[in-house]
């Protein structure tokens, strides 16, 4: 057949899982916004407060903060996510062989809370978003 | 240092920076507008340890060439459509754009076919009848046709899938059903994939039981006994097939092939968390790096489209569960 050629590599590879997974896309491509997001925001923060001994209440600190926040959302999840997946040790996870699933039993109650813990803390930090939003704009 | 330490204040950051940002909020609505301030200056601190880290976890390997394939226009098929259409039967003719890998000019070449198929046909043996009857030289990977031996992956309208347990007529709802080779994977000719780098990689997690005492297996003195939890802690790891879905569908390691891939990684847990491997902390320890567990970043887009249900993202978080429990606690013996 010849030699084979390898098409992986380069960031725009991301983009794939589109076709069938836009959850996945959105979680790689705000994980990569919010490194640079980060980064900009600590730095202006640390340089306001030391440096400069500017106010930290000025409203591109509270515009950074805000997008930081945002972006965050994703992480929140995805770290509640695994937390609940390493303490029920992957038994409750919704992709999870089925039969498998089925036949070992285990409670659905605790089903039920593994399912919804990580959307709770999303809500949670939704919440959080909407609050500081009205506190510092509105 | 391990990588898992590395990691440890990573994922404290993760957690800590919407930590400090909430008590901040909380301060802040109390009117301790100095509190807050004064935490937000911390959570400045792991803001920067964040965007560091995730850096280099996701830009580490360093840009990287990836060859280019030119995707050629689509051109008429070769030969005229076999059958033409015929009511009743739930037989109807569907359309196929199949983007065929041709190695020698680098290229992808869209070839549209149409061939007949019934509410039991599936991609697979669409693909089978367009191969017998219209275009001999179509290459696609097969074997069981049914779902067991994990040879005849490729992406079916954008999703990576088994074409032997995809149906036909279902996958055509949305008009054309659009087949392309996995991406994923080095490609060979048309619509097969080079597997050869997908089992280094599983080799390299070394898949087997390991037992100190290599005799023992030929003069077992007693039974390898586990109870019915100490198996249900692997069993579901141990359906893979091998089939290559998972990393195709990664997008880690669609952007960055250094990164070992959830296939090995899920059946280095497998193994593992199996009470009969002796292997321990020097199994854990073999996938403590950021080419391995640590370059997961838990899209999750492996488990969506495992066909067996294996679950690898939830395996790949279970390692980092060991592994940063490791990192604290120090070394446990199974
Ligand atoms: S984990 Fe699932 S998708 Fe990946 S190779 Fe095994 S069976 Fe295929
Ligand atoms: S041909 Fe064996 S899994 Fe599809």
């Amino acid at each position: 057949m010849g030699e084979s050629i390898d098409t992986r590599g380069g960031e725009g590879r991301i983009a794939r899982v589109l076709g069938f997974d836009t959850g996945a896309f959105v979680h790689m491509l705000a994980y990569r916004v919010l490194i640079f997001a980060s980064l900009a925001t600590g730095i202006a923060i640390l340089a306001t407060a030391l440096l400069f001994q500017g106010s930290l209440e000025s409203a591109y600190i509270e515009a950074l903060v805000l997008v930081v926040w945002a972006l965050f959302t994703v992480e929140v999840y995805a770290v509640a996510k695994a937390a609940v997946l390493i303490a029920s040790r992957g038994r409750f996870s919704p992709d999870l062989n089925r039969s498998f699933v089925s036949a070992s039993g285990g409670s659905p109650w605790l089903g039920l809370v593994c399912a919804g813990a990580p959307y709770a803390a999303t809500a949670a930090w939704v919440i959080g978003f909407a609050a500081i939003f009205a506190m510092w704009f509105l | 240092m391990r990588a898992s330490r590395y990691m440890l204040v990573f994922y404290a950051s993760i957690i800590g920076v919407p930590l400090l940002l909430y008590l901040m909020l909380i301060a802040d609505a109390l009117g301790a507008q100095l509190v807050g301030r004064a935490l937000l200056v911390l959570a400045s601190l792991g803001l920067i340890a964040f965007g560091a880290m995730g850096f280099a976890e996701v830009w580490a390997h360093g840009p990287r060439e990836s060859a280019d394939v030119a995707v050629e226009p689509r051109r008429a098929a070769a030969i005229p459509v076999y059958h033409a259409e015929r009511g009743g039967g739930g037989r109807r003719i569907v359309s196929f754009s199949v983007a065929r890998f041709i190695g020698e000019k680098k290229a992808v070449e869209r070839e549209a076919y149409r061939v007949e198929v019934d509410g039991h046909s599936t991609v697979l043996s669409a693909l089978l009848s367009i191969k017998e009857r219209q275009d001999q030289t179509l290459a696609i990977r097969y074997s069981c046709r049914m779902g067991i031996c994990g040879s005849c992956g490729m992406v079916v309208n954008g999703k990576p899938v088994l074409a032997c347990e995809t149906n036909a007529l279902k996958a055509a709802e949305g008009g054309e059903i659009d087949v392309e080779p996995m991406y994923g994977h080095p490609l060979l000719k048309d619509l097969v994939t080079d597997f050869d780098d997908f089992f280094e990689r599983h080799v390299s997690v070394e898949p087997g039981r390991y037992r100190l005492d290599s005799r023992e297996k030929y003069a077992a003195k007693e039974a390898y006994k586990q109870s019915r939890e100490e198996i249900d802690r692997y069993l579901p790891y141990s359906y893979c097939i091998s089939c290559g879905l998972c990393l195709d569908a990664c997008p880690v390691v669609n952007s960055n092939p250094e990164f070992i891939g959830p296939q090995a990684l899920s059946q280095a847990y497998r193994y593992h968390a199996d009470s009969l491997d002796q292997r321990g902390e020097e199994r854990l320890l073999s996938v403590d790096s950021l080419a391995g567990v640590w370059g997961c970043e838990f899209a999750g887009a492996c488990s969506k489209v495992c066909p067996k249900g294996v679950d690898p993202a939830a395996a790949i978080q279970l390692l980092k569960g060991e592994l940063m429990k490791d990192a604290v606690v120090g070394k446990k013996d199974k």
